[in-house]
């Protein structure tokens, strides 16, 4: 008796105790912190900064080429293997494809990641002045990247300058480009001027990567559509000064460019891998043999295009290149790892190519000079000059004449085409081929090409792509109005 | 009466030696104190005008009045004259009285029995000191009269007993004075009858699964059958050990019960089954059913349970039933019950069976002749857009003659025949005090595919102990170590996917290339080496270990009250060994990887009981308070590549040249309720149930940690009402009604809460940690509420020989937990929020018969049939203020979007209208980019999406679902069989858009192969061969070419049974010895074109996507069953 007296005590000790702690379903996560409790020394707002970075990496691949890449000119046609890509590559494009929505989703991540950062950063007490605005200037600098894809992909977008706090402020409207594009220059300019002179890692973003970044902003806003012709002068004037800089310069042999592991004289941002974590994606959509999926092939006019003795095409285009397999269509070798074709491996380890992925290197420095002095001054000694230089470098034999011959003599026009070309041979694949043909107004060049590959003809409405579905029906907001 | 009573008393004031000596006393004056106890109950009324009347036939008028029935020695008539009698509404002792009263007769009444004595035995008290034991005979018969051999007689509190023989009959000696026999049988409700004297009683058992009285266990407790007011349905352990070959409990209630859909989801041995109960109810928040077993729920209960342990299972599917499980019932509850020890001598029981499964379909593939036809003619047709392009290689004629006769069948290479044997060896038994139940089981099956399989030990032992009057304790422990071998299948048509590699390999290929190595699939960028290598080499070994235990302490206060208070702790250990040698394309040099995981729950339960009967109410209540703690932490070592040898496999993962990164987790939730029900009965006939729990999880956010989870239900017992009396058809009647709310809280752990996330990012080559903000904090965040309606009868027919219950139900679950789509401009692509509403409305039935009730034939069967039918009522609102129509969700995607007005997920894409005949046609039709032989698709709007021509193309909701379960028996054979099917539904078969695509560079169907497009000969059913290109149109966008029709019959089991008699059986001391042969999904009715009907992938919300899975399989078992 004694015994159940104490159990229903026991018991009725559980009844009363239970309802006490409301403090028992509290949760207390161990595997995570809380956007509050986090940013507690120097290290914490660094390590916040660094996760800015986070989605770049999938802002450059596959679908970053679909879009900036495949849409164009200068490729063959896509595998019907890969999906979705023949439509792209056909003009036939939808809201609901995968590459218009994740340029849009992933280059918002990093203006939210950025934003929330500003903002914890403008609260802290903790850090130097130099610190803070170091990592401020990252961060702006970061944004003003993403803020500068989506303005040319998509035209007029939302313009997000601090985090959301709550849901309730989760639709906003488009902001007309050119003010995007004022903030992108505020951003990089803050940049410019407060990123320190090195990188604290290789991979991040420093002062005169903001330098090169404002070139090519300048250049862009200068062209099609805002074509503010006066920033010319600021493309050249920022161009030069990175190339004045004398931290950089450009390799003898094109195909040292590539194929590296980390950093060249001649990088000035780029993206590194490391195999097993996470490699470099781009190998298994160039390569052309079995089991790979090429989304980016050169068209037979483009491999016909290039002077004789061109790097760009010997060491940069592989003709009938024979793997285990058999003859291989042609393919840029830019990331491709012949070693891996070789030992005919799957396309499915590709990924562990730890080739590095440049966002900005001096070569283009000497071509927005090139071009930003032809537009302002015609093609003078110094637009000669800086396209020259890459003409030289890209030579097989220095001393063979006939081997990409300097340009001379050219009408302004006919230098503006020049550059043009020499951006494709240069820069293929390095993602400006479609912002290339927008930004001079020639995506025209696809319908003369290849009108026959086309389900729907170019037309003004190629200008921007489709306004991501969920984005419409998720935000109010209109579709690019020439889609409509 | 005067007399009795006086002696009566005159018994209680003697002193206990004079009671010693009273025992000496006939049997007739115990009987009248007895009579004398229980008359006063009676007051059934009785009216009699009688004259001239033989006593006989005066009994039998009363009899048939009343339904007592008299016991008397033909010879106590003798001699006594006719009466006239007339009695008006007496009741039964007034009316034994006018009968009796004058005649040298007693009587005396034992529940409804009076026994008849010559009244002189009274004057015979005589001392007498040896009293000879009294003689009962009689026979045991079921209630259709069939007798019962082996039933057991036994005399309570005793040791005495006997059985009957072949023909039913029995004899025993009682010691004088008599006792209660208790008769028993096996399936059989035991019945006591009082006996005093010499007699000759004939007892009718009632059959236990077919009685009105038999318990049902509901959540916290027992209902009798005839006092249910939910939706409950019952399956017996005969019914769950039917088909062999099955390792889990899921998978052997598929076609057993109505309202539960069984979705097997691939052939892989030991892999989960999933349940769903009624329809689905939530899209995004879970749909898996609650598992409570011996009253301890248990989250994600597959293949460690025994399925051989298990007495009963009872699925709760109403709301009257599941909402005493609050925030956990919405998707219905398993209860099991497992097996106790009964009183008697201890029983060894062993069953055992062996068996081998196989391929149960072989698809029709292309040869290697064919294929290089095939590649020959894709190769020239692939010109379009880059003439100048080098041609691949051509087959000579030469070479694809001599191909013609050889090629590889990847197919015979892969599967294989594969065996299966369980082995269960239990004893149970136990005294008045004590009973025991101890089981050992070892499950062995092998996969069809190499390196798959499942092997389990399980062991279980149960203790129920009497510690005094008041108090009992009950333990029972449950150790499983499964050991589960998987195949690589789940990566579907990617990552080295064994069954979706094994269709699409050329047949042109070896296993080993010409450099001696394993060859490559190379027809898709994620292809691996031949899946007959992959299937070899890759390990995947998942052994497991779980402890489940549980502690009971019932104490009962005073009369109709109790106190039970339990704990209980569930323990699993896994691990994951990965090992892919540098032989597989897999990794670079092999890689490995090792996971590590524990999760521990405890629960604590005390539950107050409250039984009382007072006249005609009965109550029945209990109410408790319930806390559960879970905590689970992991360890992944990731994955490690580059070794040198093989030898280590993931037993050193330290020797790669690419290191692992490992991580770890830890999760933690809890869960405290309050839960009360009482269930009210009057006069037997009006049932009343309320129920209620108020649940707080730590899943939900701050504002709303508790949730109410209330429901009622009514039932009317429409048979016992006395205008039902003489309808003599119907058996029992009952219709009953519940309405209530029950919950899912399936948020994950700390769903609610801002979270600042790390992540590895690759700077200077090296990973760095940085940190980002993944989600906001959601204070008003809560569980799924699903209110449901149920109406439902249960008939029995001709005295219980034909059951009826049969249910309609209405749901509906809103504040549908569901990732709201946000504008990506925000840079949060989702929220979780509590939108939406999804119903479910259907019918089910199902019909128990005892079909034939011979003496030596009997057919007994059960059909099942269940129709749902889901729909997704609101998702919410757009950012323009309409309701959402289109909603993608989870790994659907734009291929299976949620669409307002559906049943859950569809297939959402362009209509297949053909082949193009002419590229005129194509561009007639809107597709200039397509030439004569490409797929031609219907370019007219759809109507679900503004200017989108796509349309809803699946139907992927049974229109119904049904099981027959049949059990012949025939003298000692036996024969069942169980026939399972779906009708009304699709499947999209997503190898299709690959083994119908004529690209020449994967092995295709022969259906496509022999009607592929031909210029000039055009075909309208498939594309033109075109290397790279053909078919691409049917992979890139969700097409109707995808989708078959689902529907199937199935002869899940069948088996025949042989059981030795039990005369030559008692020689060698073998109580019941039975041997049989069964044949799984032996038979298969069904259109579908791949290699299971029942497929499905993946997301429980889309059930018949079939991406690879690992292939169904038949199979063939013997076994025995021996008791000792």
């Amino acid at each position: 008796m004694k015994k159940t007296v104490i159990i229903i005590i026991h018991s009725f000790f559980l009844l009363f105790l239970l309802p006490g702690c409301k403090k028992t379903l509290e949760e207390k996560p161990r595997t995570f912190v809380s956007p509050d409790a986090f940013f507690n020394s120097p290290a914490s707002y660094d390590l916040g900064v660094v996760g800015i970075y986070r989605v770049i990496p999938s802002t450059l691949g596959n679908n970053g080429w679909l879009t900036r890449e495949s849409f164009s000119d200068i490729i063959a046609p896509v595998s019907g293997a890969y999906e979705q890509g023949l439509p792209v590559y056909q003009n036939n494009h939808k809201p609901f494809f995968y590459n218009v929505r994740d340029q849009w989703t992933n280059h918002y991540s990093i203006v939210k990641d950025a934003n929330f950062m500003l903002k914890k950063l403008d609260e802290s007490t903790i850090l130097s002045a130099a610190q803070k605005s170091g990592f401020t200037g990252e961060a702006r600098f970061l944004r003003a990247y993403a803020y500068f894809q989506l303005v040319q992909l998509y035209g007029d977008v939302p313009l997000r300058t601090a985090p959301l706090e709550d849901l309730s402020n989760v639709q906003i409207s488009r902001t007309p480009q050119a003010d995007v594009y004022k903030l992108i220059l505020e951003d990089l300019t803050f940049a410019e001027s407060n990123l320190p002179d090195n990188a604290p890692q290789l991979g991040r973003v420093y002062k005169l990567a903001a330098t090169a970044l404002l070139a090519k902003v300048y250049l862009t806003m200068a062209g099609n559509p805002l074509n503010q012709t006066q920033y010319y002068a600021n493309a050249k004037d920022k161009a030069l000064a990175v190339i004045n800089s004398g931290k950089f310069t450009l390799l003898d042999d094109f195909s040292k460019v590539f194929h590296n592991t980390t950093y060249t004289t001649e990088s000035i941002w780029e993206q590194t891998y490391q195999p097993g974590i996470g490699g470099n994606p781009l190998m298994g959509n160039s390569a052309t043999a079995p089991g790979f999926v090429y989304i980016v092939t050169p068209a037979n006019w483009f491999i016909n295009s290039f002077a004789p003795g061109d790097q760009r095409k010997v060491w940069g285009i592989k003709e009938n290149y024979t793997a285990p397999s058999g003859v291989l269509l042609p393919f840029f070798q830019k990331f491709v790892d012949l070693t891996y074709l070789d030992a005919g491996k799957p396309a499915s380890g590709a990924g562990v190519s730890a080739y590095t992925l440049p966002i900005l290197r001096l070569a283009e420095m000497y071509l927005i000079a090139a071009e930003a002095e032809n537009e302002s001054n015609g093609p003078t000694i110094t637009a000669y000059q800086n396209i020259n230089k890459i003409r030289w470098r890209a030579r097989v034999n220095k001393s063979d004449p006939i081997h990409v011959p300097d340009l001379a003599g050219l009408s302004k026009a006919q230098f503006k085409d020049a550059v043009l070309m020499e951006r494709k041979w240069e820069l293929s694949l390095e993602g400006s081929t479609w912002y290339d043909l927008k930004r001079t107004n020639t995506l025209n060049r696809i319908q003369t090409l290849r009108p026959t590959t086309l389900a729907n003809p170019i037309g003004p409405y190629n200008q921007t792509w489709y306004i991501p579905d969920v984005e419409i029906q998720n935000n109010n907001i209109a579709q690019n109005p020439l889609y409509q | 009466m005067q007399i009795y009573k006086t002696r009566k008393w005159g018994l209680r004031l003697l002193p206990p030696v004079l009671i010693i000596r009273i025992m000496k006393l006939t049997a007739v004056l115990l009987l009248a104190i007895t009579m004398n106890v229980s008359a006063t109950g009676f007051s059934q009324a009785v009216t009699l005008n009688l004259s001239n009347t033989s006593l006989e036939k005066v009994f039998k008028e009363i009899r048939k009045q009343t339904g007592y029935v008299f016991f008397y020695k033909t010879n106590v008539l003798k001699g006594i004259p006719k009466l006239n009698i007339s009695v008006h509404n007496a009741d039964i002792k007034e009316t034994m009285e006018a009968c009796l009263g004058r005649l040298p007769l007693s009587y005396s009444i034992i529940d409804k029995t009076i026994v008849v004595s010559p009244k002189e035995i009274l004057e015979i008290i005589t001392p007498q000191i040896i009293v000879p034991d009294i003689q009962v005979t009689g026979k045991v018969t079921s209630e259709t009269g069939d007798p019962l051999a082996g039933a057991s007689i036994k005399l309570k509190n005793s040791t005495i007993g006997t059985a009957t023989d072949a023909t039913g009959r029995f004899a025993l000696s009682v010691p004088q004075g008599g006792g209660v026999l208790i008769i028993s049988f096996v399936g059989f409700e035991s019945k006591e009858i009082n006996v005093s004297r010499e007699a000759n009683i004939d007892v009718m058992l009632m059959r236990k699964d077919n009685k009105v009285e038999e318990v049902v266990v509901v959540g916290y407790g027992t209902v009798r059958r005839s006092d249910i007011t939910g939706a409950v349905s019952s399956v017996s352990a005969d019914k769950i050990m039917q088909v062999k070959a099955i390792s889990t409990v899921a998978g052997a209630l598929q076609g057993q019960a109505a309202g539960v859909q069984v979705i097997q989801r691939s052939g892989q041995p030991g892999e989960g089954v999933s349940i769903k109960i009624r329809g689905t109810n939530s899209i995004a928040g879970g749909n898996d059913v609650l598992y409570v077993v011996d009253g301890l729920p248990l989250d994600g209960l597959s293949a460690q349970l025994n399925p051989s342990d298990i007495e009963s299972i009872e699925v709760l599917k109403d709301a009257s039933s599941t909402a005493i499980y609050g925030s956990r019932g919405a998707n219905g509850v398993i209860m099991i019950t497992t097996k106790k020890g009964l009183e008697g001598k201890p029983k060894v029981s062993y069953n055992g069976y062996f068996g081998v499964q196989s391929l149960r379909k072989k698809m029709d593939l292309i040869n290697a002749g064919e294929f290089a036809n095939l590649q020959n003619e894709a190769n020239a047709n692939w010109n379009t857009d880059n003439p100048i392009q080098p041609r691949k290689p051509i087959w000579t004629q030469a070479q694809i003659d001599s191909l013609a006769a050889k090629g590889t069948d990847w197919q015979d290479l892969v599967y294989r025949n594969a065996m299966v044997h369980n082995h269960d060896l239990s004893v149970s038994g136990g005294s008045a005090g004590t009973k025991f139940y101890i089981s050992f089981g070892y499950f062995d099956q092998d996969g069809i595919i190499e390196n798959s399989g499942f092997k389990r030990y399980s062991f279980r032992g149960n203790l129920d102990q009497k510690i005094n009057e008041k108090l009992t304790t009950n333990i029972s422990l449950s150790l499983q170590q499964s050991n589960y071998s998987q195949n690589n299948y789940f990566n579907a048509d990617g990552g080295g996917g064994v069954p979706f590699t094994t269709m699409v390999m050329p047949p042109t290929q070896g296993v080993y290339g010409a450099n001696g190595k394993y060859t490559v699939f190379t027809g898709v960028p994620w292809g691996q080496t031949n899946p007959y290598a992959i299937s070899k080499e890759e390990h995947r070994f998942n052994p497991s270990l779980r402890l489940i235990g549980n502690a009971t302490l019932t104490y009962a206060i005073v009369n109709g009250l109790k106190l039970k208070l339990s704990a209980g702790l569930d323990n699993s250990w896994g691990r994951t060994d990965y090992y892919a040698p540098s032989t597989l394309s897999l990794y670079v040099n092999g890689g490995a990887f090792e996971n590590y995981s524990n999760t521990s729950t405890f629960v604590n339960e005390n539950l107050l009981n409250y039984n009382r009967t007072f006249n005609k109410h009965a109550i029945d209540a209990v109410g408790g308070i319930t806390y559960q703690a879970s905590t689970s932490q992991n360890l992944n070592s990731g994955t490690a590549t580059g070794f040198l040898t093989d030898i280590y496999q993931s037993n050193n993962l330290n020797a790669s040249s690419v290191k692992a990164v490992p991580g770890t987790g830890y999760n933690d939730n809890k869960l405290v309720s309050y839960l009360g029900r009482v269930n009210y009965a009057y006069s037997r006939r009006y049932l009343l149930t309320l129920t209620g729990r108020y649940d707080g999880s730590s899943r939900f956010s701050e504002n709303h940690k508790y949730g109410f989870f209330p429901s009622g239900a009514v039932g009317w017992r429409v048979s016992e009402e006395s205008f039902m009396q003489n309808v003599k058809a119907i058996s029992n009647l009952k219709i009953r009604a519940s309405y209530g709310l029950s919950g899912n809280q399936a948020i994950g752990n700390y769903q609610t809460l801002g979270q600042l996330t790390n992540q590895n990012i690759t700077l200077n080559n090296i990973p760095v940690t940085g940190y980002y903000l993944s989600r906001l904090e959601n204070k008003n965040l809560k569980w799924e509420t699903t209110k449901q309606l149920d109406i439902g009868i249960d008939v029995g027919f001709f005295n219980e020989r034909l059951l009826l219950a049969a249910d309609y139900y209405d749901k509906k679950t809103s504040d549908l937990l569901l990732n709201v789509t946000l504008p990506t401009s925000s840079g949060f692509s989702t929220v979780l929020q509590n939108v939406g509403a999804v119903g479910n409305k259907g019918f089910e039935l199902q019909l128990t018969g005892r079909i034939l009730t011979g003496n030596s034939l009997q057919w007994n069967s059960i059909l099942t049939f269940s129709h749902n039918k889901t729909r997704i009522l609101d998702l919410g609102k757009d950012a323009h203020g309409n309701p959402i129509t289109y909603k993608e969700v989870g790994a659907g995607g734009n291929w299976f979007p949620m669409i307002l007005g559906q049943s859950m997920q569809q297939l959402f894409g362009y209509k297949v209208l053909g082949v193009y005949q002419s590229d005129a046609e194509a561009v007639a039709n809107g597709e200039p980019t397509k030439k004569a032989g490409d797929y031609k698709f219907q370019t007219a709007p759809g109507n679900v999406l503004a200017n989108d021509n796509r349309v809803i193309l699946s139907h992927f909701e049974p229109k119904f679902t049904f099981g027959f379960n049949n059990n012949f028996s025939y003298r000692s054979l036996s024969l069942s069989f169980l026939i399972v099917g779906s009708y009304g539904n699709d499947i999209a078969n997503e190898f299709r858009k690959y083994n119908i695509t004529l690209n020449g560079k994967w092995a295709t169907t022969k259906e496509a192969y022999n009607n592929r497009y031909i210029a000039g000969k055009g075909t309208n059913m498939f594309d033109r061969p075109q290397f790279d290109n053909s078919g691409s149109s049917i992979r890139d966008y969700a097409n109707s070419i995808w989708i078959e029709n689902g529907s199937y019959l199935r002869v899940r089991d069948i088996t025949l049974a042989y059981d030795f008699s039990s005369s030559i059986l008692k020689l060698i001391k073998i109580s019941s010895l039975q041997v049989y042969i069964s044949a799984q999904n032996y038979i298969t009715l069904t259109k579908y074109s791949g290699y299971d009907p029942e497929a499905s992938w993946q997301s429980a919300t889309i059930n018949g996507w079939d991406r690879g899975n690992y292939p169904g399989t038949k199979g063939i078992t013997g076994g025995i069953k021996v008791n000792f």
